[in-house]
């Protein structure tokens, strides 16, 4: 497992619940954590490229966008999943798609700007990989959303 | 107002956030630029979208698999709809549940409620299912273990 030295934590803590809504945001963060900013911007930087962070900006609720979206689940032959996960992978609203243990091997989220939008890309995504079965399983309610990757 | 077909007009707004910060000295002047607004009346809107729920969070999104958060899965579990409430209440507190969700569930799969569970070992993130179980008092569950991840991105709000 990869180490980061202590400024990197509590920069990446930082970043993820604590980035100052400032004009100049980095100069917040470099004054919080004794570095000059230059430096902080490297630092991210280097973060960004390596792949730990993917990105600052922000994390809309769907619904209050205008998005409808839900999670499926596909049961498709074990010679067929590569060929199903492209076909999924290659439609703009989908997010995550993974293959799964258990009886339904394909999941995946689909978003789209209207109920019948979604509704169609999804008779298309079943006509195209026709699997054995399938589930459409929309959110009914919001239990707990709230990651905690802190440092 | 309804806030909803209010957001919905601000989709300029949105767009162009939704794109992320530079990692420059001033990011929010490039947007508000292209925005043609002010960096102090882009900030005042980011606050009221975050204030309103339409922004649940303004910061980094992070791969947990790269920050010791390396195992996680997915459990389904068959909780009777009366029991709900007391599963939510389980599993607030636990900090490596990071999503819950009641979902629509079928007489062919009778799960109806979902979590996403992250540990830094396989067996850190099974104890906690256990953990859930018994203090739920539920053996009924399933575990969708992540075989092969095909794709995990933020949304292409251009391609929709």
């Amino acid at each position: 497992m990869r180490t980061f030295d202590a400024i990197d934590s509590r920069l990446i803590n930082l970043l993820q619940y604590e980035f100052p809504l400032a004009k100049e945001p980095f100069n917040e963060l470099a004054a919080r954590l004794d570095t000059p900013e230059d430096e902080i911007l490297a630092r991210i930087r280097r973060l960004k490229a390596e792949g730990v962070i993917r990105e600052i900006g922000p994390i809309f609720n769907s619904k209050m966008i205008g998005l409808v979206s839900t999670l499926v689940a596909l049961r498709v032959p074990e010679n067929a999943v590569d060929v199903a996960a492209q076909i999924i992978n290659s439609y703009a609203g989908v997010t995550h798609n993974y293959e799964r243990e258990g009886e339904y091997n394909i999941w995946f989220t689909l978003a789209a700007a209207s109920d019948e939008a979604l509704a169609s890309t999804l008779e298309e995504i079943k006509g195209r990989i026709h699997p054995l079965s399938s589930l459409v399983v929309p959110v009914k309610r919001i239990l707990k959303l709230k990651t905690n990757f802190k440092l | 107002m309804h806030a909803k077909s209010n957001y919905e007009a601000d989709n300029r707004i949105i767009r162009c956030l939704h794109r992320g910060l530079a990692i420059e000295s001033r990011p929010f002047l490039t947007l508000a630029h292209e925005l043609g607004t002010t960096e102090d009346e882009l900030l005042e809107v980011i606050r009221s979208l975050i204030a309103d729920g339409v922004i649940r969070r303004y910061g980094a999104v992070v791969r947990h698999d790269q920050v010791g958060y390396s195992s996680n899965v997915l459990v389904a579990w068959k909780i009777p709809e009366e029991r709900i409430d007391e599963f939510e209440a389980v599993i607030q507190d636990l900090t490596e549940v990071s999503h819950g969700y009641e979902r629509v569930s079928y007489p062919e799969w009778r799960y109806n409620v979902y979590t996403m569970i992250h540990g830094h070992s396989k067996d850190e993130c099974l104890s906690v299912v256990e953990r859930i179980s018994s203090a739920i008092r539920i053996k009924e569950y399933t575990l969708l273990f992540t075989k092969r991840e095909f794709k995990k991105r933020k949304l292409d709000l251009e391609g929709l």
